[in-house]
Order: structure tokens, then sequence, then C-alpha cells
């Protein structure tokens, strides 16, 4: 056995993985499901089975266990329940000199993109909102995903195709 | 901006300078632009990776993977199950060898079952049974009316849709017809379900559900069903179930005008003279009968 072989078991390596991955697994749940809270419990599950398993994992393929584990998990909790997702929009301007019908379109346009940000396929919003919101790079989602990079491109494409859509007749 | 992949090639600045000055100049683009703009301001939650590790080793303190070498184990036996489940099934469907035995309008017939019991089915009555599996499981369907001397041996079960009965070494009648069910016992021990009810009846005793309502019990004076000596008796039952049965024994039609077919009846009649058994059943309820033909015959109110 090599000596320097890396041992997830050793609370350094360990931490090393948490601070790498558990942040973008969150995320990566949260576009899918849109739910932070249950986005964090699957985080701390997966974790949580990395930790007991950690003699029989080698470091190299904790990446993709823990992964592996996220996406098992959050299947079996979202059968129960589908719910809604909400993104905090930033902050409003302070100083602006726009009118207060302007801004109020603007909040009114803010809440159907919301919606129908919600109503995309799951698909097409984890792919979409990792790119646009996560800036990751789509050879980076497809990786993360296990698709080709021409799927991510295509469901970007339907993802935006989608959202105009439904923006159009939400304005007739 | 045909393709499927467009936009998204867009949003990667993967466009030839032709394709993006074409969908530049389009009026889809500042709709496009906006929205990904929009996007561009929302935000999301904050992960905190410091408190979530602190959290994490607290939580794996406690953490037990629920039985995880055992998971694999009983995996790998389901496959096998699963396997044996579909082959079985397989055998099952090819080698079925369902034989039924029917009875028409004015017919009662009497079966020697392969476990030597005895079914004697009433008219327009069918008992099915798997004639490879039957003396193993002793499961059969009855639709209509039997009567089963049932040899001893392991438990017996009679199907029907209106519920199931189960029995050991007995004698008993099932009625099952449209939605109501009735079991007599007249000798040894017999389980009847219905949906969520079960009830044992001991020799001697009756149940009874008309649809929906649970199984009730009553006594059982005869020590045979009546209509194996020829006769069809009723206590207490909508005069409707009489007419079906006077249909059954004698093969004909009774049309009903203006009858009250709720009334209830209590008496019998016989299966061997048509005229009789239409005297004793109509003329006490004040119901005139009349012959239309051989076959068809008439009710009015007197």
């Amino acid at each position: 056995m090599p000596e320097k072989e890396i041992s997830v078991c050793e609370e350094k390596v360990y931490e090393q993985l948490y601070r790498e991955h558990a942040e973008k697994i969150c995320y990566y749940l949260y576009y899918k499901y849109g739910d932070m809270e249950k986005a964090q419990d699957i985080v701390q599950d997966s974790f949580a089975k990395l930790w007991v398993n950690c003699s029989n994992i080698i470091f190299g393929a904790a990446k993709s266990f823990l992964y592996k584990i996220a996406k098992n998990a959050s299947i079996n909790a979202v059968l129960h329940q589908k719910t809604v997702l909400k993104y905090q929009s930033i902050e409003q301007k302070t100083y602006t000199n726009e009118s207060p019908e302007f801004q109020m379109e603007e909040n009114e346009f803010m809440e159907k993109l919301n919606n129908a940000i919600s109503e995309l396929r799951e698909g097409q919003r984890e792919v979409f909102l990792l790119n646009r919101i996560e800036k990751k790079t789509y050879r980076e989602i497809a990786e993360m995903l296990d698709i080709s990079v021409k799927a991510v491109e295509k469901r970007m494409h339907l993802a935006l195709v989608s959202l105009r859509t439904k923006l159009k007749t939400s304005n007739l | 901006m045909n393709e499927d992949d467009f936009l998204g090639r867009w949003l990667a600045d993967d466009l030839s300078s032709e394709e993006k000055d074409m969908f530049e100049d389009s009026d889809d683009y500042l709709a496009y632009k906006d929205i990904v703009k929009a996007v561009d301001r929302f935000d999301r939650p904050v992960f905190d990776i410091d408190k979530g590790l602190k959290n994490q080793k607290e939580f794996n303190k406690t953490y037990k993977e629920p039985n995880a070498p055992k998971v694999i184990k009983l995996r790998t036996w389901l496959y096998s199950a699963a396997a044996v489940v579909v082959v079985l099934f397989g055998l099952r469907v090819m080698f079925f060898d369902a034989s039924e035995i029917s009875t028409d309008m004015a017919q009662t017939r009497i079966i020697n079952l392969p476990d030597n019991s005895i079914v004697t089915l009433n008219a327009d009555s069918a008992i099915t049974y798997d004639k490879d599996t039957f003396e193993e499981d002793r499961v059969l369907t009855l639709k209509g009316e039997a009567f089963f001397d049932v040899a001893k041996g392991s438990k017996f079960t009679v199907q029907t849709k209106n519920g199931n009965i189960a029995v050991l070494g007995t004698e008993f009648d099932v009625y099952a017809r449209d939605k109501k069910l009735e079991v007599h016992c007249f000798e040894g021990k017999v389980q009847v379900t219905k949906d969520k009810s079960v009830v044992v009846l001991t020799a001697g005793k009756g149940t009874k559900s008309s649809g929906q309502e649970s199984l009730l019990l009553f006594d059982v004076t005869r020590l045979k069903p009546d209509w194996l000596n020829g006769t069809s008796s009723f206590d207490q039952v909508p005069i409707s179930e009489v007419i079906q049965e006077l249909q059954r024994q004698y093969n004909v039609k009774i049309n009903t005008q203006d009858i009250d077919l709720n009334r209830l009846f209590t008496g019998f009649f016989g299966h061997d003279d048509l005229k009789k058994a239409l005297k004793t059943s109509f003329e006490p309820m004040n119901i005139r009968y009349t012959f239309k033909n051989k076959k068809t015959i008439e009710l009015q109110n007197k």
C-alpha cells in the first residue's frame, strides 16, 4: 500500500471535501428543486454517508459518490412534495430616475419571470440556473449532470424559448 | 434561429458573426436580451460553509446509516426473487388450464371436483377452477348459486365477486348474484370475507349482505338448501328477487308493469309446476299474472 494514500477518514481531508463540494451540491439541488432547506438536508445526509463509509471510499471517487447519493436522495424526497421556487431579487436601487410606473412594471416582470422559471422542466431549470446564476460553463454543467455539452446547449435554448412564450402569454 | 440549440450557443457567445448580426436584427433579440438581463438580477440564498461544516460534524456523531450491509444483501435477494416470480408467472400463464362448468336456465348440475368435493350448481350459475392446481390450492370461482359438500382436507376457497368463503370440510350454500351475497352453513365451519369484514359461520348459521351493508347473521333451520329439493324459498326479500328466481328456474320472461319491486315476500315455490309457482308467489301479493305466450308472462296489480 503506498504510504501517501489520502484517506477520506482523515478529518482534514474530509473538511477539504466539504469545503470544495458542499456548497456546489447544495446549489445544484436548489436549482433543481427550488427548496433551499431540503437541499441543505440532503447535503448533510450525503456527507454523513460519506463519513460513515469513509474507509471504503477512495479519495478520487468521493466527489462522484457525493453527487450520486445527493441525486438519489433528492429523488426520494421530491416524490413526496413539489415545492414552489422562490428566488430573491436583488435589492432595488436606492437612487433612481425611473418613474414609479416603470418600477412597478419592472417588479411585475420580475415576478412573472420568477413564475415562469419555477414552471420550467426540472432538467431545463437546473441547467439554465447553473449557467446564468452560478456562471458555470456548459462543459462544467455537462460533467456535473453526466450529459453531453450539446444536450446542455439544447436545454438552454428550450429554457429560454419556454420563458419567452410564458412571459408573452401572461402579458396578454 | 430554427435550430434547437441556437439560443444556447448565443448565451455561450458561440455564434458566427453572421448568425449574430442576423439575430440582433430580429424582433426576438430584445425580448430574449431582457429575459437574460432580468435573470441576472436574481440572487441565491447564502450557503455558509463554516457553519455547515460545524453542523455536519455534530450530525455525523449521531448519524447511523440504516442497515447499510443488509441493503445490498436484500437487493441481490430481491432480484432473484423477482426473476423467480416472473418465471413462475410465465409458466402459470402458459400452463393455466381453466375449466368452467356452467348451468343454463332451468337446469341444475352435480359436479364431482378433483378433490372429491361435490358441487351442485343451481340454474344459471358457473364455477371455474384450474384443473392442474385445484387439488393443491382448492380455489374456485363461483358465479350464481351452488351447494358445496367439501371433502376433508386443506383450506377450500370459493371466490365470488361479492366476497370470498374459506372452509375446512363442510357443507354450505353460497348465493352471489348482482350485489347480494348469502351463505348458509349446514355442517362444519365456514369463514366469509367481504371487503374488510370477516364472519365465521358454524353449522346452522347463515350470513347475508346486499351490496354496501356489512354481513348480517341469521339462523338456518333447514338441513339442506331448499332448491336441492326442488323448491325456492324466501324470507323477507324484495319481490324482484323472487321474479328473477322464477325466470331462472323456469326459463321464462316475466314483464312487470306497475308492480312495486321493493315489496317484501316470504314464502316458496316449487320447480316442477310453473302455474302453481306463479300462483303461490303472486296470489298472496295481490298480483295478477297473464301468459302473453308460452315463455312470456305479464304481471299487473289487481
